[in-house]
């Protein structure tokens, strides 16, 4: 299986590197070695073959990048490649950390204020039973429609408020629209 | 409909190189399509080898370091059979993008 492969190349890095770095080499040498046999002096034939191979470090890049982009190690490149970025810009890398750390602290803040003042405080025992009783379908229907869902006029709160079997309780709340 | 088209020549070239060399390096399989195809097909080493890893790592080739006819250690690589499978179903795929690119150069 491939993606095993993958995984265990994992931490071969350094190995395989070497490995990219001597096969290229040697082809360079093959190639150096056709062009001497081909009548070429030993100085024409290296600089015909540096000259069509490139640039050999490139060539490495590309062939290990390839490498990578198959396996997890790209991910960790890129971890790395995020930490550097932050060791060399401190200043941003700070206030980048504030900002999300202010960002997380603030929303933290203001749910659990909600949570302790306007979720906690409802009497009901069992949440994972709790159901809202909406009219579908807008003014299409009965009730009072500012969307999509119609609210209950008072008198039908009053019928569902004498008669709900299927709930041990129901409450109801209004809005203040503007 | 012919998928991985035109980008997949490139890895189909590889892999006919080598079912009929059985089992050769990059520079070989470099010098194979160059003098089969009487020089029209020259592939670029910053193209080859980064392709010969690809396959090798999809599993498609094998590979291991030999000696080559003249002294030098080189990477050889041979295909495996999920290799010769997917070559099989490149083949059959760049036949149908041949007619098809034909047929568009054709339209009058």
């Amino acid at each position: 299986m491939a993606i095993f492969r993958r995984i265990l190349s994992l931490g071969r890095r350094a190995r395989m590197e070497q490995e990219i770095e001597a096969e290229l080499r040697e082809h360079m040498a093959m190639c150096i070695d056709d062009n001497v046999a081909q009548g070429m002096s030993r100085e024409a034939a290296e600089r015909d073959a540096r000259r069509r191979f490139g640039s050999p470090r490139v060539a490495r890049e590309r062939v290990s990048a390839e490498d990578a982009a198959l396996g997890l190690e790209s991910l960790w490149q890129d971890v790395r490649g995020a930490l550097r970025v932050f060791v060399k810009s401190p200043g941003f890398s700070l206030v980048v950390v504030a900002t999300l750390a202010l960002g997380i602290g603030a929303n933290a803040a203001i749910f659990e204020l909600l949570d302790a003042v306007r979720l906690r405080t409802l009497p009901i025992a069992k949440p994972g039973e709790l159901a809202q009783l909406r009219i579908v379908g807008g003014n299409r229907g009965f009730g009072v429609s500012f969307s999509d869902f119609a609210d209950f006029t008072v008198p039908m709160w009053q019928e569902v408020k004498e008669h709900h079997d299927p709930f041990s309780g129901v409450f109801a709340w209004r809005a203040n629209y503007v | 409909m012919a998928k991985n088209d035109l980008q997949g020549a490139l890895d189909l070239l590889i892999l006919k190189s080598l079912s009929q060399l059985g089992s050769m390096h990059g520079y070989g399989i470099l010098m194979h399509i160059r003098r089969v195809s009487a020089e029209l097909l020259i592939v670029e080493e910053g193209s080859l080898y980064p392709a010969l890893h690809r396959l090798e790592q999809n599993g498609w080739t094998r590979a291991n370091w030999a000696l080559t006819e003249y002294g030098r250690k080189a990477k050889w690589y041979a295909l495996t059979r999920l290799g010769r499978e997917q070559l099989a179903s490149r083949e059959e795929n760049w036949a149908q993008v041949v007619k098809g690119v034909d047929a568009v150069l054709r339209f009058a």
